[in-house]
C-alpha cells in the first residue's frame, strides 16, 4: 500500500487499484455501490462482478444505468475455469472489458467485486497477491479504476496480508473484533486491544469520520498494549489531514515504545500530531 | 562535484594518529567545512591538545555511544549528513569501536563499513576511519583495506588495490561466517496470530534476563520482521529464540524469494517502503542485527544483550 490510509470509495480515480477489506456485508455493499455510482455520473463503463445473482449491489445497480452502461457479471464466470482459480482468464477478462469499452466509446472502465469463495476461502487464496500484482499493468493507461473486495472473515489472514501489500490503495469496512475495539463519541475515540497491520482497519472508519467533524480529534490508547509501524502511520495520516483543516490529533496514553518509534520513522514532527 | 570519499587510516599509536589527522582537520577548517570527530576519549583529548584553539570548531562525539551498534552508527551519520544539507563538504573522523570478542559483531561491523560506500555514495562527505594496528587483530585491519576505496596519509587520499566492491564483500563475509543452527526445539511457526508471537518473545526475553526496558523494543523489532516474513515470505515463516552467551537472540526466517535490496536497513526508510522498515527498526532498537538472504529465503537475527 502506498499513500494515506484515509481514503473513501467514492474518491477513487481512474488508474487506481484498490482493495476493500471488510467483515460487515452491509458496509461493504454501501462502499461498493458508492464507488460504482460515481462511474454512472462520469459516463464510465461500470462493471460489477457479483458474488451471487441476487447480490444486493447487483439489484441496486439494476435500477440505474440503462443503455448498456452497466454490466453485471458473476464472479465465478470471471475467475474460474472448471471450478478452479484461473488468473490468466481473469486478467484476459479485464483486458477484453477495456477493449470493448473503448470500442463502445467509454474512456474508463470502473469495476468492483472480487474473486468468489472458491478462490478466497481456501489455499488458492495464496495465489491472490501474485495475481493482483500481475493486474497492476492493467492500470497503466489510467483507463481502469477498480475496487476488489475481500471478506476478512473468510480469507486466511496470511493471504490477506499479501493482498493488502499488493494493492496501492487499501480501504477498510471493519466492524471490529476481539483484537481491536474502538469506541467513538464524536471526536473522542478510545481504542482497546492492539493496533497493528492486522487490526488497524477497525480504526480507519471512525478516525476518518472524526477527521471530518472540524474539531480536534482525541485518541486514547490507554487500553492498547501494542502499536506497530502501520498503526503509527495511520495516526500520522490522520494528524496530517487534521492539520490541513487547521486542527490536531491528540494521542494520549500510547504504549512506551511509541515516542521512540515515531522518532525513528521520522514522524515525530508530523504536523498536527500531539502526543501526551 | 565530488561525491563520497571514504578512507581507511591504518595507524600505530597516538603520535601516528595525530600526524595524519591534524592536517586533515586543519585543511577542512580552512575551507569552512564542518568537521566531526568520533573517536576514543584518549584520541579525542590528544587531538584537542594538538589543534589548540582550532579544536573549538570541531564537533567531538563520544564513540562508545555513537558506535553502540552498526545500525545506530549508521543513523548517526545519516542524521549528521542530513542536518548539514546545503553546507559545504563535511569531514569526519570516524573510529569504530570493534567488539573483538564477538565474531558476529566483527562480521557485521565490517559489512557496515562496506555498506557506507553504497548508502552515502552521493553524500558530500569525506570520512576517514582510523584503525589502530597496534591493538586490533590482523583480520580487522585486513577488513579495513577491503571496505575502503582509498587509504589516508596526512590529509591526502592514497589509492590502493585491495578494495572489494560491497556486493562481493558482503557475499564473502556471509560465506565465511555462516549461521550456526540454533536449538531446533526453540523454533515456533509464525502465523497471523501476532499477539501470541509477541507474548512469546516477551516471555522468552524476560526469562533470559533481558532488561524490562529493552523487552518492548525487542517485541517491536520481531513483530515488524514477522509481518515482513508473512507478507513477502513463501508461506513458512518461523521464529526461533535462544540464549547465546551474553546475548538473547531472536531469528525470523522465511522461505520467500529473498530481499531485493541486500543493504536494507542501511538506508533511512522514507515514505511507504515496507520491507526496509522492519530491518531498519530492528537495527535501531537492538544491539546487533544479522541478515542472510538468498533465493531460498531470508533469516534475520536480532541480538539483545542480557542483564
Amino acid at each position: 500500500m502506498t499513500g494515506t490510509f484515509l481514503r473513501d470509495a467514492a474518491g477513487l480515480q481512474p488508474g487506481e487499484h484498490a482493495c476493500l477489506v471488510y467483515d460487515d456485508d452491509r458496509r461493504r455493499d454501501d462502499a461498493v455501490l458508492a464507488f460504482l455510482l460515481q462511474g454512472l455520473d462520469r459516463r464510465e463503463r461500470v462493471v460489477y462482478l457479483a458474488r451471487a445473482p441476487h447480490d444486493p449491489v447487483a439489484l441496486a445497480l439494476r435500477t440505474h444505468g440503462a443503455d448498456g452502461q452497466v454490466q453485471v457479471l458473476e464472479s465465478v464466470d470471471c475467475y474460474l475455469t472448471d471450478g478452479d482459480f484461473d488468473p490468466d482468464r481473469a486478467l484476459a477478462g479485464f483486458e477484453a472489458a477495456l477493449a470493448e469499452a473503448a470500442a463502445s466509446g467509454y474512456e474508463v472502465v470502473r469495476s468492483a467485486g472480487g474473486p468468489p469463495p472458491a478462490v478466497t476461502d481456501n489455499g488458492r487464496s495464496r495465489e491472490l497477491p501474485a495475481y493482483e500484482r500481475r493486474a497492476r499493468s492493467l492500470f497503466d493507461g489510467r483507463r481502469l479504476v477498480s475496487l476488489c473486495s475481500y471478506d476478512a472473515r473468510r480469507v486466511p489472514p496470511v493471504s490477506l496480508l499479501g493482498i493488502i501489500e499488493a494493492h496501492p490503495v487499501v480501504l477498510y469496512a471493519l466492524g471490529g473484533d476481539g483484537r481491536l475495539a474502538v469506541r467513538s463519541d464524536g471526536a473522542e475515540l478510545a481504542a482497546a486491544g492492539w493496533l497493528d497491520a492486522t487490526t488497524l482497519g477497525v480504526l480507519v472508519a471512525p478516525l476518518g469520520a472524526a477527521v471530518h467533524l472540524g474539531v480536534d480529534v482525541s485518541v486514547d490508547l490507554g487500553d492498547v498494549d501494542f502499536v506497530d509501524v502501520s498503526g503509527l502511520r495511520l495516526l500520522a495520516d490522520a494528524a496530517r489531514e487534521l492539520h490541513a483543516r487547521g486542527r490536531r490529533l491528540l494521542v494520549s496514553h500510547a504504549p512506551a515504545p511509541v515516542p521512540t518509534m515515531l522518532s525513528l520513522l521520522g514522524l515525530s514532527e508530523t504536523e498536527g500530531l500531539v502526543l501526551s | 562535484m565530488i561525491g563520497f570519499e571514504h578512507d581507511a587510516l591504518v595507524y600505530g599509536g597516538r603520535d601516528d594518529f595525530l600526524e595524519h589527522m591534524v592536517p586533515f582537520v586543519h585543511a577542512g577548517l580552512d575551507r569552512g567545512e564542518a568537521v566531526l570527530a568520533v573517536t576514543s576519549i584518549e584520541n579525542a583529548d590528544a587531538l584537542r591538545g594538538a589543534l589548540g584553539p582550532a579544536a573549538e570548531q570541531v564537533d567531538f562525539r563520544d564513540s562508545t555511544t555513537w558506535y553502540a551498534s552498526p545500525g545506530k552508527a549508521f543513523k548517526g551519520y545519516a542524521d549528521y549528513v542530513a542536518s548539514h544539507a546545503g553546507d559545504r563538504r563535511l569531514r569526519v573522523i570516524g573510529e569504530p569501536v570493534w567488539p573483538v570478542s564477538s565474531s558476529e559483531g566483527v562480521a557485521e561491523w565490517a559489512k557496515y563499513e562496506s555498506a557506507l560506500n553504497v548508502a552515502f555514495a552521493d553524500a558530500p562527505a569525506w570520512i576517514v576511519c582510523p584503525y589502530d594496528a597496534a591493538t586490533l587483530p590482523d583480520t580487522i585491519v585486513e577488513h579495513a583495506r577491503h571496505t575502503h576505496p582509498t587509504l589516508h596519509d596526512r590529509g591526502a587520499r592514497v589509492a590502493h588495490g585491495e578494495f572489494v566492491e560491497p556486493d562481493a564483500f558482503w557475499a564473502r563475509v556471509d560465506e565465511s561466517t555462516p549461521f550456526r543452527d540454533p536449538p531446533p526445539q526453540r523454533r515456533v511457526p509464525i502465523t497471523a496470530d501476532l499477539a501470541s508471537l509477541r507474548a512469546h518473545v516477551a516471555s522468552a526475553a524476560s526469562a533470559a534476563n533481558v532488561s524490562p526496558a529493552n523487552v518492548p523494543h525487542l517485541v517491536v523489532s520481531v513483530h515488524e520482521l514477522a509481518i515482513n516474513a508473512l507478507t513477502h515470505g513463501g508461506g513458512n515463516a518461523t521464529l526461533t529464540t535462544w540464549v547465546d552467551g551474553a546475548d538473547f537472540v531472536c531469528e525470523v526466517a522465511d522461505d520467500g524469494p529473498g530481499l531485493a535490496d541486500r543493504y536494507v536497513g542501511y538506508t533511512t526508510p522514507t515514505g511507504t517502503q515496507t520491507r526496509g522498515r522492519g530491518v531498519w527498526m530492528a537495527r535501531q532498537l537492538s544491539d546487533l542485527v544479522e541478515v542472510r538472504t538468498s533465493a531460498e529465503g531470508t533469516r534475520v537475527r536480532v541480538r539483545i544483550r542480557r542483564g
